[in-house]
C-alpha cells in the first residue's frame, strides 16, 4: 500500500515537474524579462528611475509598433526586410508632407502610402509566388531609393508644427508614443484573437494548403497583412519624424533586424504559425532594456552587438521544441 | 544473419525458428507524465510475420518508434534485445544499423525531389567523388519493377498519389535490405491489386528469413498474412497468440475490451431527390498532355444516399472528386448541377458556402495543421460558426468542439492539445469533426476510415449513416472492398479515369467490383 503511494506520489512529481519545465518554456521571454529587470535594477541606479523608464518606453515603443507589424507577416511564414526602408521613407514624407503645409492630410498620406508598399509586397508574395525574403528584399531599395530622391539632401526641420507636438506631448497622461503602442497592441490582439482574419493567418502559416481547403483566402490575407505590416512600419516612421522634429533619410538602418530579434526572442517561429503580441512586446522591450543597462553601466556598442547576437541566438534555442 | 541462418539450416528448421529477432522487455513511455506505454513486453520470433494489432491510440506507433530507434534510449525506460543482444539506439541511423528498417504511418517523403532522389535519400552512392545518378535511377527503377508498380522514378513526388507515395516508402525500406521489417500500416492507402503485389513480396521476405512486424488495421490481411499476432490496449499488451489459433471475434474482443456485435450499423436511410449530377465531366492528367485522368463521367447523387467510389490506385476517383469540389489543381471540364442548376466551384470557399464538404486523403499534407490543437483544426473551416456579438468566441467554440469530440471518441487529454500529438486514427477524427462541424449537404469523403481501428470505424460509419439519414448526400471513396459493400447504398466503379459501372446495394460483391475496377467488363 505504502508503495503503491509513493509510487503514485513519485508521479505525480515528475508530472509537475514536465509541467512545470514545458511552462518555463513557453514563457521564457516573461522570465528572462523579469530576470533582467531585477537585475537592472540592482546593477545600476540609474535604472529604476522615472526618466529612465520613461526613456526606456519612448525609445522602444516604435521598435515594438515594427515588432508586431513584422509578427504579423511572421505568423504567415513570411518575413519583411524593409522595415529599415518604410521608417526612412515614412520619416521623410511625413516632413516634408508638413513642411508643404498639407497639415493632417500629411498623415494619412503617408498611412495610405505605406499601405500601398505594404500590399506591393503582397501582391508579389500571394499572386506572383515571389519568396517574402526577395520580394521585400527589393522593396528595401526601392524605398531607400524613394526616399533618397524626394529628400535631396536636404533635411526637413518641422520644429513647432502640431505633429512633434503632439508626438512629444502626452495622451491622457501618458507619452504619446507609448499611448499609440498600447492602442496598437490592443486592436492587433483583438485581430488574432477574435478575428477570422487572425485565425486564418495562423492556418496560413501551419499549413497553407490545409488553409486554402479549409476555404481560408489565403492570397487575399496574405496581401492583407503584408499591408497591415507595411502601415505599423509607416507609422513608425511617422512616430520616429515626430521625435526627431525633422525628416532626414539616413534613419532607418537595421529596424528590420530589431524587429525580427523581438519577434524570435517573443516565441515566434520563422516556419509561421505561431506568435503572441503580447510576448512579442515583452521581447521588444526586453531587447531595448538589455541595450539601456549596458549603456548606464558603460559598456561600449561593440560589446553590445555581440550580447545582442547571443541572446536572439538562446532564445531561438530555448523556444525550440524537443 | 548469414551465422543464424546456417545454424537454423543445420537443426534442419525453417526459417521460423523459436530464437528472438526483437525482444523488448517491460518498455514505459511517457509522454508529458502520461503513460502511453506500460510495462510493455513483445517477442517477435525470428523470421516470422508479427502481427501488431489495437485500437487508436493503444501505442503501437510509439512501440514501434523506440524499436526503430525514433526515440533515443533515455527517453524511455525497458530493454531491447534484438537478435539476443542487448541493443542501445539512438537514432534511426543506430536502429538501421541494427538491421532495423520501418516504414512509418505518416508518408515523409519530399515532394519537391523524384521518386528516385527520395529513395536514396541519406544513402546516395557516391562514385569518383561524385554522386552516382545513375546507380540511383537504374537501381530505384529495378525495385519499383519488382514491386510491378508502373512509376517513373524521375516524376516528383508530388506528382503522385498517396497510395502510390506509400509503395515508394515500402519500396525504399526494401532497397535499405534490413533484417528486421516494420510496417506501419502500410495498406491503409493502398487497393486490392497493390496489397496482393506487397503481400508476395512480404512473403518472400518471410523466406528469405527476414523478420518482419506488420501494423494493420484491417484483420482480414491479419488473418491471410501473418504467424503470430500481439495485440495492444491502452499502452498495455493484452497477448500474443498464433494466428491459427484465433477467430476474428476473439481477436476483435481483444483489441476493444469487450464483444463486437455488426461491424455496420443498419441504420434504415433513404434516398431523396437527386441534389448533385456531374455530366460529361473530363479532368485533364497534371503531368501528361493530352491524357485525361477523368474521362467522360456522367454521376448523380441523392439527398441521405450514400454513394461509394470504387476503383485501383489511379482510377481518377480522388481527381475526379477534388475537382468537382473546386480544390484539384486542374480544372475540370463539363457540367455540375446542385439541385439542378449547374454551378462551378471556383474554389473550396465557394464549395463550403454551398454546402459541399470534401475530407481529403491526405490528411497530414492538407487536412490537418498537426502544429495546432484540436479545437483550431476543428473549427477552421466553420469560423462563422462560433462568433457571438461578430467575433470569434471561445467559449462557443470550445462547446462545439468538445460535444464533437466525445460524439466521435476522439482520445486525448485536453482538446487543446497539439493534433500532433494524437495518434493517427484520433488524427483522423479531427478532419472529420472538422468537415462535420460545417453541417454540409454533401460531405465527400476520401478514404475516411484511413488507420481507423474496428471500433472507431463503427462510429464513423454511424455519423455517416446518421448524416444521410438527415439528408446528407454522402459520397465516399474507399480502397477498403468490404467498407465500400458494408455502407453504400450504390456504388459506382472507374478505371482509368472512366465509370465502367454501377451497382445497388443488393447487387454488391467483392467480385463484381473487382471486375469493373479492373476494367474486364464495362457496363
Ligand atoms: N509526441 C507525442 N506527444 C504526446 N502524446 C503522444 C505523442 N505521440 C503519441 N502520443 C500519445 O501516445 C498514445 C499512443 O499513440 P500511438 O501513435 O503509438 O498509437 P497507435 O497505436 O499507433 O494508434 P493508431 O492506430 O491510431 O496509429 C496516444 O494516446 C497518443 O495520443
Ligand atoms: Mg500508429
Amino acid at each position: 500500500m505504502e508503495i503503491t503511494n509513493s509510487k503514485v506520489k513519485e508521479l505525480s512529481k515528475n508530472k509537475t515537474k514536465e509541467k512545470a519545465v514545458e511552462w518555463i518554456k513557453g514563457n521564457f521571454v516573461i522570465i528572462a524579462f523579469i530576470c533582467l529587470f531585477v537585475y537592472a535594477s540592482f546593477a545600476s541606479p540609474a535604472f529604476l528611475t522615472v526618466n529612465n523608464i520613461k526613456t526606456v518606453l519612448l525609445q522602444n515603443s516604435i521598435y515594438a509598433i515594427c515588432a508586431i507589424g513584422m509578427l504579423f507577416i511572421v505568423i504567415t511564414g513570411g518575413i519583411d526586410l524593409s522595415v529599415g526602408s518604410y521608417i526612412c521613407v515614412c520619416v521623410c514624407f511625413t516632413a516634408g508632407f508638413i513642411q508643404d503645409g498639407k497639415g493632417i492630410w500629411a498623415i494619412v498620406f503617408v498611412a495610405i502610402l505605406s499601405i500601398l508598399f505594404g500590399t506591393i509586397s503582397g501582391v508579389l508574395v500571394a499572386y506572383a509566388k515571389v519568396a517574402p525574403f526577395i520580394a521585400t528584399l527589393a522593396m528595401t531599395t526601392i524605398l531607400k531609393g524613394v526616399a533618397y530622391m524626394y529628400q535631396v539632401g536636404q533635411n526637413r526641420r518641422i520644429d513647432g508644427t502640431f505633429w512633434p507636438i503632439f508626438i512629444q506631448g502626452n495622451v491622457l497622461g501618458i507619452p504619446t508614443p507609448v499611448f499609440i503602442l498600447i492602442v496598437v497592441s490592443a486592436i492587433a490582439i483583438f485581430i488574432l484573437k477574435k478575428t477570422k482574419y487572425g485565425r486564418g493567418i495562423y492556418a496560413i502559416g501551419g499549413n497553407a494548403e490545409t488553409a486554402r481547403l479549409a476555404g481560408i483566402n489565403v492570397k487575399v490575407y496574405l496581401v492583407c497583412t503584408y499591408a497591415l505590416g507595411g502601415f505599423l512600419f509607416g507609422l513608425a516612421g511617422m512616430i520616429l519624424a515626430g521625435r526627431l522634429s525633422m525628416g532626414t533619410a539616413t534613419v532607418g538602418e537595421g529596424y528590420e533586424l530589431d524587429a525580427i530579434a523581438s519577434v524570435v526572442v517573443g516565441g515566434a517561429t520563422l516556419a509561421g504559425g505561431v506568435g503572441s503580441i503580447p510576448k512579442t512586446i515583452i521581447g521588444a522591450f526586453l531587447m531595448g532594456i538589455l541595450m539601456n543597462i549596458m549603456n548606464l553601466m558603460g559598456i561600449a556598442s561593440y560589446p553590445q552587438m555581440i550580447l545582442k547576437g547571443v541572446i536572439i541566438v538562446i532564445a531561438v534555442l530555448a523556444n525550440r521544441e524537443s | 544473419m548469414a551465422l543464424l541462418s546456417i545454424i537454423a539450416a543445420q537443426k534442419g528448421d525453417d526459417f521460423v525458428s523459436d530464437k528472438y529477432a526483437v525482444d523488448m522487455k517491460n518498455i514505459v513511455k511517457k509522454f508529458s507524465g502520461v503513460t502511453v506505454l506500460d510495462e510493455v513486453n513483445l517477442q517477435v520470433k525470428q523470421g516470422e510475420i508479427h502481427a501488431l494489432i489495437g485500437e487508436n491510440g493503444a501505442g503501437k506507433s510509439t512501440l514501434m518508434n523506440i524499436l526503430s530507434g525514433g526515440f533515443s534510449h533515455h527517453a524511455y525506460e525497458g530493454e531491447v534485445y534484438i537478435e539476443g543482444r542487448k541493443t542501445k539506439m539512438n537514432t534511426p541511423k543506430d536502429a538501421n544499423g541494427e538491421g532495423i528498417v520501418m516504414v512509418h504511418q505518416e508518408l515523409a517523403l519530399i515532394p519537391e525531389l523524384t521518386v528516385a532522389e527520395n529513395m536514396f535519400l541519406g544513402n546516395l552512392p557516391i562514385k569518383n567523388s561524385g554522386i552516382d545518378w545513375k546507380k540511383v535511377y537504374t537501381e530505384s527503377e529495378n525495385i519499383l519493377k519488382k514491386l510491378a508498380l508502373e512509376i517513373n522514378v524521375r516524376t516528383k513526388v508530388k506528382y503522385l498519389s498517396i497510395g502510390q507515395q506509400q509503395l515508394v516508402e515500402i519500396a525504399k525500406a526494401i532497397m535499405l535490405g534490413g533484417r528486421i521489417m516494420i510496417l506501419d500500416e502500410p495498406t491503409a492507402p493502398l487497393t486490392g491489386r497493390e496489397i496482393e503485389v506487397l503481400f508476395n513480396i512480404l512473403r518472400e521476405l518471410k523466406n528469405r528469413g527476414i523478420t518482419i512486424i506488420y501494423i494493420s488495421h484491417r484483420l482480414e490481411e491479419i488473418f491471410e498474412l501473418t504467424d503470430r499476432i500481439t495485440v495492444m490496449r491502452d499502452g498495455k499488451k493484452i497477448v500474443t497468440v498464433s494466428t491459427d489459433q484465433i477467430t476474428q471475434e476473439k481477436l476483435v474482443s481483444y483489441m476493444i475490451g469487450r464483444d463486437m456485435q455488426d461491424y455496420y450499423p443498419d441504420t434504415e436511410t433513404v434516398a431523396g431527390n437527386t441534389i448533385l449530377e456531374i455530366q460529361n465531366y473530363y479532368v485533364e492528367h497534371p503531368v501528361y498532355q493530352g491524357k485525361n485522368i477523368v474521362d467522360n463521367v456522367n454521376m448523380q447523387f441523392k439527398k441521405g444516399e450514400i454513394v461509394g467510389i470504387s476503383g485501383l490506385l489511379g482510377a481518377g476517383r480522388t481527381e475526379l472528386m477534388s475537382s468537382v469540389a473546386g480544390v484539384y489543381r486542374k480544372k475540370g471540364h463539363g457540367i455540375v448541377k446542385l439541385d439542378g442548376k449547374v454551378i462551378e466551384f471556383k474554389n473550396a470557399r465557394r464549395a463550403i458556402q454551398n454546402g459541399i464538404g470534401y475530407v481529403t486523403e491526405d490528411r497530414k499534407g492538407n487536412g490537418l495543421i498537426v502544429s495546432k490543437s484540436i479545437i483550431f483544426n476543428t473549427t477552421l473551416a466553420s469560423l462563422d460558426k462560433i462568433k457571438k456579438h461578430r467575433c470569434l468566441n471561445q467559449k462557443v467554440e470550445a462547446g462545439f468542439v468538445k460535444e464533437l469530440a466525445d460524439k466521435l471518441g476522439i482520445k486525448t487529454t485536453d482538446i487543446r492539445n497539439k493534433v500532433s500529438s494524437l495518434s493517427g486514427g484520433n488524427q483522423q477524427k479531427v478532419v472529420l469533426a472538422k468537415w462535420i462541424l460545417t453541417t454540409p449537404k454533401i460531405l465527400i469523403l476520401d478514404e475516411p476510415t484511413r488507420g481507423v481501428d474496428v471500433g472507431a470505424k463503427y462510429e464513423i460509419y454511424s455519423i455517416m449513416k446518421e448524416l444521410a439519414k438527415e439528408g446528407v448526400s454522402i459520397i465516399m471513396i474507399s480502397s477498403d472492398l468490404p467498407e465500400i459493400i458494408g455502407m453504400s447504398d450504390r456504388v459506382y466503379i472507374m478505371h482509368e479515369g472512366r465509370v465502367t459501372g454501377q451497382l445497388l446495394k443488393q447487387e454488391l460483391s467483392e467480385e463484381k467490383i473487382m471486375k469493373y475496377a479492373t476494367g474486364t467488363v464495362a457496363q
